[in-house]
């Protein structure tokens, strides 16, 4: 990579500029951009083996009987390993601590997190749970098989796969993640509070870090709910303690357990599980909020609305929890309520979707890989958070509960949706990251085979779940109620869901070869006003700035001004500054704005 | 923890070196950090009232005199550090009593300092060692307060308490071990402490401790003074 290619001319200006040998730069790095890096890295590989996993049950779906290795057992393995890994391992490792490391601090005029060591244990600290989480496929029973929910009784109970070690080898790597992802958050949290350069007022931070913000302090608040629960069933499992077992008799034996609670797991799963979905979904917000305003020159349209609306959201994702639960035996007041709220938070959630669109309404659209992505997500995010209103309704939830109809709603809103954030916000600042610029028409081909592959995967999942059928099952024959034509459905969806997952490896081939190979980019090829672009090199080294920090006199937002040929205003430029072509070529120079004004 | 982005950066950039600008940002940290212990304790104490509604719930004795004992020495450790963070800051250091740091008095004494002045390093040497004094204190009573919570437990399982036997019994142990496993993790930051001698670490840990403390109240008033009937007391009263 050319990582620090730049590096040189200001080593040789001020000796002590950062570490120097490979080891302390690339390994052991406390510098944020290579944590971030490391974080992604980590993060896709393990999302690789997830879509592995997930292709391998499509094809028991699409072929019952043909894969012989893939039995009942190996099938539950897989979608627990799968869900498992893409919600917590990929999207909140790659959302929090890859986009979050990379583009706080820049975003923020930073020289790096505040705590630059513990950031560094948080990323190894969540390799280590990485692996332990690999680790299960290799002990005696393999991974356990509970569903990624892993609801007790039956996650340790025998005849669950893996009751023998997976499921306390998939505990013990949530109880290391949440340290790692409470590390990293610290960090994250930290550092916006404390250290924004000057001028860099919290009303004056581009929507992604905010959305990263208010996610971290989801995670932070949300995650000890995760912990609470993994440590108890952990204790339920290996000590006999009954904090989630009933009285069970199991296999005509009566079991040392009585009187526990399975649906305080679930009120303390879910009270972690649902603001999950929002620690994924706002920094996506943030990403696409950015990259709309960047790729349709034009400022975002009600940006103090989108900042409330991120922190209302953020707000109101910890009181509907147990809309999970509606077919829980609930009372019907409490399932009214958690309906009540569920509808009222997709009141901010459509006022960010009007806000894109009002953004995109007579811009100058410049359909770039980003902002196809961008556009992509738009549109899979409407259709999975309509689907949302369906299931956020007791009464038409409870028919609907269980079958694939939400498979198809949360792979829509919580699965397609971040991803197409999550690659939208990799082409958008890979040219940054790496300082050269990603193969075009291999990008524009992974992301029509992605986007129109998601919706032929999963919008058919929407009839299936109408028709009734099941999710969870390992085979659908013998039904009378499953028509023959589902079969031919699922077979279809396999197959597409094997070409979609081949097309990812477009984009891994177009990053691994254009960190070596590709064109050299510009400092700022996007044109785009954030600080992040503004850094004397590219890619940024060591303490990203130079000798001085640069100051902010504005939004992240100042676009469709036209002057000259330029039609933005860089957050780092001052009001009396004229200079506009200086501005426009500020990456080259190191900004140092006058100091005499700081309009707070 | 300790280690400064300060460290790697040439020198001339204040906004990010200032010892101000650091003390501001550990202590953001700490709040933040104590946050997300406070919610990971509250959701175990909302899970131990969720369980007790459980018909086989049965309720804890009165507790063995060890967690009256642990009690005061965690609070003793607690004093201690508070006052080992005060006689840090009596000398030449800049530290007032809240922690907070006049950017202007650290100048000076950097600047008394580099010209010779040896009273005033002999004054900072000398409070240097009656602050390290009372950290030793601290250190000590708090590995103290941990003994003492493992002699509660056996004391427990002594009086047919058992881990397994009852989800109270289970919660107690589970809730005072990770309370304990939260002092030890103030003790391995305390390590670093003791070596880099650094008195705004020094008043940080007092407050994590005051923490350690009010979150051990907290949780032995949990344990032993929440019943079923007191909750149904609670929950009624807002009907």
């Amino acid at each position: 990579m050319a990582y620090g290619s730049g590096h040189t001319d200001h080593g040789s200006e001020h000796g002590d500029h950062g570490p120097q040998s490979f080891w302390t730069k690339y390994v052991w790095s406390q510098d944020h951009k290579v944590i971030a890096v490391q974080y992604s890295v980590t993060a896709i590989l393990v999302g690789l083996v997830a879509l592995v996993l997930s292709d391998l049950m499509r094809l028991q779906l699409g072929f019952p009987g043909k894969f012989a290795f893939i039995d009942a057992t190996r099938y539950y393995q897989f979608m627990t390993m799968h869900g498992m890994i893409m919600v917590i391992y990929l999207l909140t490792a790659l959302f929090l601590g890859g986009f979050g490391n990379y583009l706080i601090p820049l975003m923020l005029g930073a020289r790096d997190m505040v705590f630059p060591f513990l950031n560094m244990l948080s990323y190894w600290v969540y390799l280590l749970a990485v692996v332990i989480l690999m680790a299960s496929f290799f002990v005696p029973g393999g991974p356990t098989g509970a569903g990624w929910t892993l609801y007790p009784p039956q996650a340790i109970l025998p005849g669950t796969p893996g009751v023998e070690w997976g499921i306390v080898v998939m505990l013990i790597s949530l109880a290391v993640f949440i340290v790692a992802a409470t590390m990293g958050g610290l960090n994250y949290v930290t550092t916006v509070l404390q250290a924004r350069t000057r001028g860099m007022t919290l009303m004056r931070m581009p929507l992604t870090v905010w959305g990263i913000f208010v996610a971290t302090i989801l995670a932070l608040l949300a995650f000890p709910a995760l912990f609470v629960s993994a440590v108890m069933m952990m204790l339920d499992k290996l000590l006999g303690t009954s904090f989630f077992m009933p009285a069970v008799v199991s296999m005509g034996q009566h079991l040392g357990h009585s009187g526990g609670s399975p649906l305080l797991f679930q009120h303390l799963f879910w009270f972690f599980g649902h603001p999950e979905v929002y620690i994924v979904a706002l920094p996506a917000f943030g990403i696409i909020s950015d990259l709309i305003s960047v790729h349709a020159r034009k400022c975002i349209f009600g940006y103090r609305m989108m900042v409330w609306a991120i922190v209302i959201i953020g707000g109101l994702s910890f009181v509907v929890w147990a809309h999970h639960m509606y077919v829980s035996g609930m009372h019907p007041y409490f399932g009214f309520f958690f309906a009540t709220t569920t509808l009222v938070i997709a009141v901010p959630t459509a006022l960010k979707v009007y806000n894109w669109t009002l953004t995109l309404w007579r811009g100058d659209i410049h359909l770039t890989v980003p902002m196809l992505f961008a556009i992509g997500f738009i549109s899979t995010f409407l259709i999975g958070g309509l689907t949302g209103l369906f299931l956020g309704n007791v009464s038409v939830d409870i028919p609907l509960s269980n079958t694939y109809f939400v498979v198809a709603h949360f792979h829509m809103v919580m699965g397609v949706s971040p991803v197409l954030a999550v690659f939208g916000g990799i082409y958008h600042w890979y040219p940054k990251v790496t300082g050269r610029m990603f193969h075009e028409g291999l990008a524009r081909f992974h992301f029509w085979g992605s986007f129109l592959g998601a919706y032929l995967i999963f919008f058919p999942m929407h009839y299936l779940g109408v028709l009734g059928m099941p999710r969870r099952y390992y085979a659908y024959e013998n039904y009378s109620f499953i028509p023959d034509s589902a079969q031919a459905l699922n077979e279809y969806i396999s197959v597409v869901a094997i070409i979609v997952g081949v097309i990812q490896l477009a984009f891994v081939i177009n990053m691994a070869w254009s960190a070596f190979y590709g064109r050299r980019a510009d400092p700022n090829p996007w044109r785009a006003a954030s600080l992040e672009w503004f850094t004397p090199d590219t890619p940024p080294v060591h303490g990203n700035w130079g000798h001085s920090l640069p100051v902010v006199y504005r939004g992240a937002y100042d676009y469709g001004k036209p002057d000259g040929d330029s039609d933005y205003v860089p957050q780092n430029v001052g009001p009396e500054q004229d200079d506009s072509a200086a501005a426009r070529h500020g990456a080259a120079r190191p900004s140092h704005a006058p100091a005499e004004e700081v309009p707070k | 923890m300790t280690t400064s982005y300060a460290t790697h950066m040439p020198a001339g950039d204040a906004a990010v070196q200032s010892p101000a600008e650091r003390a501001r940002v550990r202590r953001t940290g700490l709040w933040v950090f104590m946050g997300v212990v406070t919610m990971l304790f509250f959701l175990f104490s909302v899970a131990y009232v969720m369980r007790m509604a459980a018909s086989d719930w049965r309720v804890l004795p009165a507790p063995p005199w060890q967690l009256w004992a642990s009690t005061a020495l965690l609070a003793g450790s607690s004093l201690a550090w508070a006052s080992a963070a005060r006689g840090g800051s009596a000398g030449a250091s800049a530290l007032r009593a809240d922690g907070t740091i006049s950017l202007a008095a650290a100048r000076a004494a950097s600047r008394a300092t580099a010209r010779g002045g040896a009273e005033v390093q002999a004054a900072s040497a000398a409070s240097n060692q009656a602050g390290g004094a009372m950290l030793a204190v601290a250190v000590l009573l708090s590995l103290a307060f941990i003994g003492m919570q493992l002699w509660a437990w056996e004391a427990m399982r002594a009086m047919n308490y058992p881990l397994a036997a009852n989800p109270a019994n289970s919660f107690f142990y589970m809730i005072t071990g990770l309370h304990g496993l939260h002092v030890l993790g103030g003790l391995v930051a305390a390590a670093f402490v003791w070596r880099a001698r650094d008195k705004l670490a020094v008043s940080l840990c007092a407050r994590y401790w005051h923490f350690l403390l009010a979150l051990w109240l907290a949780m032995f008033g949990l344990l032993f003074l929440m019943t079923p009937e007191r909750v149904d007391i609670i929950c009624n009263s807002f009907q």
